[in-house]
Formats: C-alpha cells, structure tokens, sequence
C-alpha cells in the first residue's frame, strides 16, 4: 500500500507531498533494516528534516480543507495528538486525518519504539486487537493491517515486529474473548487498558491453540515469499532496496521462529520454507550492515553486487559459470531478475567480476534521503565513485590517519569548488554542473542548479524532475520550494506557483527570516 | 498453491536433519541429491504421490493443479509430485507456466510414461492419466499403487483426488509393520476395493525382480520434479 497526498487541482504540489511523505515513512522502515539501536537522536534528526515538510501538508490543509486529503496511510493512535474515535485505521478509507496527527504520530511511535520496545510493543497490539475485533475476527485483515503499518515505516525494528505478533498470538491463540473491544473508541481507553491488563493476567497459564499459531506463521510465510517476489521484480535500484528493506524485520521474525521449530510443532513445509527464509534474513543483515559500513568509512553509498558477489563465490564451487548467478538470484534472491539480465548480457561471469550500470549503483534521492538520515549522515557528502588514492592518502595524512574524515574534507572542498565554478557566468559551467551531478548525485544545489539550467535553455520537462529532486534532497531550503514554485509558473501552473512560493515564505518566516 | 522443486525441498530437508545444507543442483552433486533424497526419506512423516498426466491432454488434471486445492486436499501426510516446467529453487505459487513443457518428449514416450511404465512393469501398463501412490524416493520402491483418473472432467479429478487422500489418511499404519513407511497399502487397497475404485498394485516381490529403480529415474529429472507444499505437512525429529 502506498500512501498519498491529493491536494485538489494541484498536481506539482500534491505529488511532491506524496513523495515527501513516502520519503518520510521509508525513513521509519530504513530505522529496522539499517538499525539504530536505542538512539533518540537518529529520531529527531530524522524529523528536523521533515519538520518542513509537516508544514507544507498542514498548511495545504488549511488553505483547502475540502480539497486535501491523505489516503492509504496506516496508522495507530498517538496519545499526544489525536482527534479520531478509532484507535487506528488507514487514512483516507477509515480516517480523516489531520496531516499534524499523521507525522506526530509517527514521532511517537519512533520514539517510543526506541527508548521502550516493550510499552510499544503493548501500544500496537492493543491497536491490532482492537483492529481485529472490530473489523468481523479476520486473521488475515488483522496482520495485513499489521504488515501495512511495518510497511509504511511505523514499526522501528525487528524485534518491534516480533514482540507485536508475539503480543497478539498471546491473545489470539489462546483464543481471548476480546468481545469488550469491539464498539469501544478512544474514550474507552483506559477500560480497554485495564481489560487487556485482566485478560492477559488470566490468560497466561492457558496453553496457545498450535493451529492458531502455526496460521500465523503460515500467514507471514505467505508475506515474506510475496515480498521476495516483489524484490525480484525490481525494474529500478529503489525498488529493490525499498522490497528488500520490507523484508528485514518479518524475515527476521521468522528467523527466530524457525529456531524455536521444534518448540512450536512446525510442518515440514514450514519449516523448509522458513530455513530458506532464515538463510535469506542473515543476507538481508549483511546487504544493508554493508551500507553502514561504507558510511562509516564514507565511501560511496553504491549499490555494488556485494552480497553477489559474497554468496556466488559459495554458489558457484557447485555450478557452473552459466548457472551460478541464476541461482544467487533465484533461491537467495540477492538481486534483481533485471539485474541477472543485464550482467548475463555480457556473457557468463565469474563471482567478483559482475558490474552494473550507474543507475543500479547509486538509487536516487527518494532512498538515499532517508537512508542518510538513519545513517546518521549527510546525503550531499556522498560521491558515486571513491577518490583516488593520491589525493587519500594526502588528506589523510592531513587528518592525522583519519580516512573516513579525509574523505569527508575531501567531498566538502571540492562540492565548494563546483559550486563556485557553477556560479561563475561563464559558458563552460555546465560541463562542470554535469560533472558535479555525476559525482555528488544527492546534492540538492546541483541538481537544482542543473534544473535551472536546463529550464534556461526551455527544456521545461526536463528541468522539473531535477528541481523537484533537488526539493526532496533538502526541504528546508526555501529556495528550493521557490525554485519549484517558478517551474509551476513556467508550465503555467499558478495555483501550485502560489502554493509553493508560500511554503517557501513560511519556512523563511519560521527559520526567523534567514534565507 | 506453493511449490518447490523437489531438489530443493531435498537439500532443505538434510539441512533440517543434520545442520549442513549439501548444494546438490550441480552436475557432479549426484551423491548429495541421493544423501539429500534419504534425508528427505527419513524426515517426511507419510507417503509420496506421482501427478501423472500430460498437461496438453490431460486438461481436466492440469486445471485441478492449478486451481490450488491440492494443497489442502493431501492432508498432512502425503507429498505430492509432479513434473514441472522449470526447477522452483524458492516456494512460490504454482503458474500455468510451470505446467508447460512438464514433459520431456524422448523418442515420443514422455517422461511421466516412462516413470510409471518403470514402476508397473509387464503388459498391462497402466494408463494416464492417474496418481501413483509410493512409498520411497531415495532407496528402492517396495509398494505402488496407481489410481487411474482417465475419464473424468474437472469436478470428477478434484473429487476423485480428495476421496483417494482421504483413503490414505485413512489407512496410515500406527506401527512400521508392513513397510518402513506408514502408509498401509494392504489397507489402502482393501479401502479402494470397497470404494469400487480400480487400480494397479505392485510389491516388493514384483519390483525386486524387475530391478526398476525410481531412483533413475528421479535423478534423470531432478531440475524438473516440483513438490506441492501442503500446509500441514508433518516431519518427524529435525532439529529446532
């Protein structure tokens, strides 16, 4: 399910919000695959980024509440901020959510999952409880419901996602009578805290019914083949890393059931399908643990047939040249079918000497944002390709052996350079703009800058899209709502124009008038 | 309905068992598909059985396989077979394509012919399409029994499958006695007698005599041999 913004008879500004949002919420799914640990200050880095972004959807609210509206995003209650009957729901098809409410909530559950994974563990399961029994006892609707919220970003971790099933089965095998939630709303919070409170005392001793558990499991067997499914359909590098990222926290639950096999009586075909699975999960740790490893030596952020490479090396002592990569990609799904493709075009490869093309090297800023964010870095400090060796090994003498800090000093002083080169009014700054966008791939100004290029030169199709990248690298910057707003303009788009050009005075106004 | 190739249920099967997961899609890894295949033997708490039909003739079989039920119908102790299109190396649901260009056309005997042909020889070869019903993959067959399904459509194979299940359900043995596997075929054959329900039968005698092995032929089409992933497929021991 993908959430949306419709921002009526503005379609540059509804669609900018919608990628805002989807940008946002992959933050929160990127929280689990990447891990931040107990760390509140990923989290609020996090939302200082897309406090701009709270404040263009409120204000859109606001200057047409008739006409705004955001649909499919799954949410649950946030104590803080919530004006809805129900405890949770998807907005748009259950709740009319105030775009405040849908951010704050999400705030909440971060932050709540991070400093205490048990109390939020309880906060979803009373919601998913509530979910199940007020919507006809569906199993099914319950835990798509529940994969909905994981999807879209609202469940932190792993071992969130685990103690939230775990959570529900305690009631749901053991076949609760959670008959007192079913008409209740958010005025009967407390009742319903204080029921759950009972059941689950009276509940303990009372042995889980094994089918009701092993549907369960047989349900999230189902999810985590369907999400392999979609990874290896992937037509582009962020649609792979966002279905892999999807595949993180269920694989890892399921890791942990497949340990406890014999515990819980599981079937042959359970448990065959969840050793491929766990073997899966342990790839899954170390595809994006590879990420963070290259942020801590800031090297490039590239997408570069790692786990390929790692897992056909075992693949291929068994088969042949011709065979190896169709199995890597077939029963590990570590890449994309369109990848198999494209290294296969080349001829048969040997484990280490696949390559791929830029655009399935460096995703665009749609995953990268977020992706930096969990990081804990700055996405415009990234190249796509390393330094050489003799400008390192210089600045790292210079940084008294720090390599990681030489690289960073490295991509700050030559971003400086192009961007002084860029502003000089001469005729050869474009070769140099296309060199920056080729190496600094998430560098808000150059693609800005390579926008306004090409908006110059009356390519207006073609400069929207760098404008609006340029927007979704770095939404603080009113400049770059300003620079969209003139696009709108140009493309005879007042009404978005007049939108955006007032997100951008708002932000202005907020940050004190600096601009 | 999920699927998995056999191989890979195999592999998965040993890796259950013993903790070593043996890589056996290879060439020269016949050794630890056939280690694999007994691992298999040992794990799986029940009874095998062949799906044989040629998918452009035998439609009404075709459809009753795609449309799912299968799954449900064996019940927890009996494996299904069948020859796919391609190997399956990660369950996933059964397509129409997987069921084109099942068969190996060799010298015009398809490969479903030559396994049955090989499990029930003489004469009276029996006919296809039908289910086979077999006790072993990795080690020699000592019973078999095939339920013809000629003649029936759509509706008749589905409920012709689901009573031939139910039988076997019913007639698993509590105790090794009669073969090392738990189904009962002196019971399952007295209960398709009283179904009025025809069939061929052979037994160790038979088959020790022949010399067939199903292992050949299994190892012949190994890429091909998908496994259908009832839910409640039971296993005894396994680690976990």
């Amino acid at each position: 399910m993908a959430s949306s913004v419709h921002f009526g008879g503005l379609p540059i500004s509804s669609d900018i919000l919608t990628r805002g949002l989807r940008q946002f919420q992959l933050a929160g799914l990127l929280c689990g695959a990447v891990g931040i640990g107990g760390s509140d200050r990923r989290i609020h880095g996090i939302w200082q980024h897309y406090v701009p972004l709270s404040f263009a959807l409120s204000l859109a609210e606001t200057r047409d509440p008739a006409g705004f509206a955001i649909e499919d995003a799954p949410v649950v209650y946030n104590p803080g901020s919530w004006h809805q009957q129900a405890l949770c729901g998807r907005a748009g098809r259950d709740l009319k959510l105030d775009p405040a409410d849908l951010l704050t909530g999400y705030m909440e559950c971060w932050l709540l999952g991070v400093r205490n994974e048990d109390a939020a563990a309880d906060h979803f399961v009373k919601c998913l409880l509530w979910f199940f029994e007020s919507r006809g006892r569906r199993l099914d609707d319950a835990l798509a419901f529940l994969a909905d919220l994981h999807e879209a970003g609202l469940v932190v971790s792993g071992n969130l996602l685990l103690a939230i099933v775990t959570g529900f089965w305690a009631f749901y095998a053991r076949n609760a009578d959670l008959s007192f939630m079913k008409a209740s709303t958010m005025a009967d919070r407390d009742r319903l805290n204080r029921e759950l409170g009972r059941l689950r005392r009276e509940l303990h001793n009372v042995p889980p019914s094994q089918p009701k558990l092993h549907a369960v499991i047989d349900w999230f067997i189902d999810y985590g083949l369907n999400l392999a499914a979609q990874a290896k359909g992937a037509r582009t590098l962020d649609e792979w890393l966002i279905a892999r990222a999807r595949m993180v926290a269920p694989y890892s639950a399921m890791s942990q059931w497949f340990a406890a096999a014999g515990e819980l009586g599981l079937t042959l075909t359970q448990r065959t399908s969840l050793s491929q699975i766990d073997e899966i999960a342990q790839d899954l740790v170390s595809e994006f643990g590879m990420f963070r490893l290259r942020a801590d030596q800031h090297l490039p952020l590239a997408w570069d047939l790692d786990l390929v490479n790692a897992v056909g090396k075992e693949y291929r002592r068994h088969h042949s040249r011709e065979e190896w990569l169709d199995r890597v990609v077939e029963e590990r799904v570590a890449a994309p079918e369109a990848v198999r493709k494209i290294v296969m075009q080349a001829g048969a490869v040997e484990p280490g000497e696949a390559t791929v093309p830029q655009e399935w090297r460096i995703c665009t800023e749609a995953v990268a944002v977020p992706l930096c964010l969990v990081l804990g870095r700055e996405a415009w400090s990234f190249r796509s390709r390393d330094f050489g060796a003799e400008p390192l090994t210089r600045a790292a003498a210079d940084a008294g052996g720090d390599v990681p800090a030489a690289r960073r000093e490295l991509a700050r002083s030559e971003t400086e350079f192009y961007a002084s080169l860029i502003a000089l009014p001469q005729a050869s700054f474009r070769l140099d703009l296309d060199e920056a966008r080729l190496r600094y791939p998430w560098h808000a100004f150059f693609s800005r800058s390579s926008g306004m290029a090409k908006g110059l030169d009356g390519a207006l199709d073609a400069a929207l899209p760098e404008i609006e990248s340029a927007l979704l690298m770095e939404l603080r910057d009113p400049g770059n709502w300003a620079a969209l707003a003139r696009g709108a303009e140009l493309t005879r788009r007042a009404g978005d124009s007049e939108f955006l050009n007032s997100v951008a005075a708002g932000l202005i106004e907020l940050s004190g008038g600096q601009k | 309905m999920k699927v998995l190739s056999l191989s890979k249920l195999a592999e998965e099967a040993a890796y259950l068992g013993t903790g070593e997961r043996r890589f056996a899609g290879g060439v020269g890894d016949v050794k630890a598909f056939r280690e694999n295949l007994a691992a298999l033997d040992s794990a799986f708490h029940g009874v095998f059985c062949w799906i044989a039909f040629h998918p452009s003739t035998d439609s009404a079989v075709a459809a009753y396989l795609e449309a799912g039920t299968l799954a449900e119908d064996t019940g927890p102790n009996v494996l299904a077979l069948f020859l796919a299109a391609a190997e399956i190396r990660l369950p996933r649901e059964l397509t129409q394509t997987d069921l084109q260009l099942g068969v190996t056309i060799e010298g015009g005997t398809s490969a479903v012919a030559e396994l049955v042909s090989w499990l029930f020889p003489g004469d009276s070869r029996p006919v296809l399409p039908g289910i086979v019903f077999f006790d072993r993959l990795a080690a020699e067959v000592v019973n078999a029994v095939h339920v013809p399904l000629t003649s029936l459509d759509r509706q008749g194979v589905t409920e012709r499958c689901r009573l031939l299940f139910s039988l076997a359900e019913r007639s698993l043995a509590t105790s090794a006695s009669v073969t090392r596997v738990d189904l009962d075929f002196d019971e399952f054959c007295r209960r398709l007698d009283a179904a009025g329900i025809g069939y061929d039968r052979v037994g160790p005698a038979t088959l020790r005599r022949a010399g067939y092995s199903l292992w050949d032929w299994v190892k012949k089409h190994r890429g091909e041999i998908a496994a259908v992933l009832g839910k409640a497929l039971q296993m005894r021991g396994g680690r976990g």
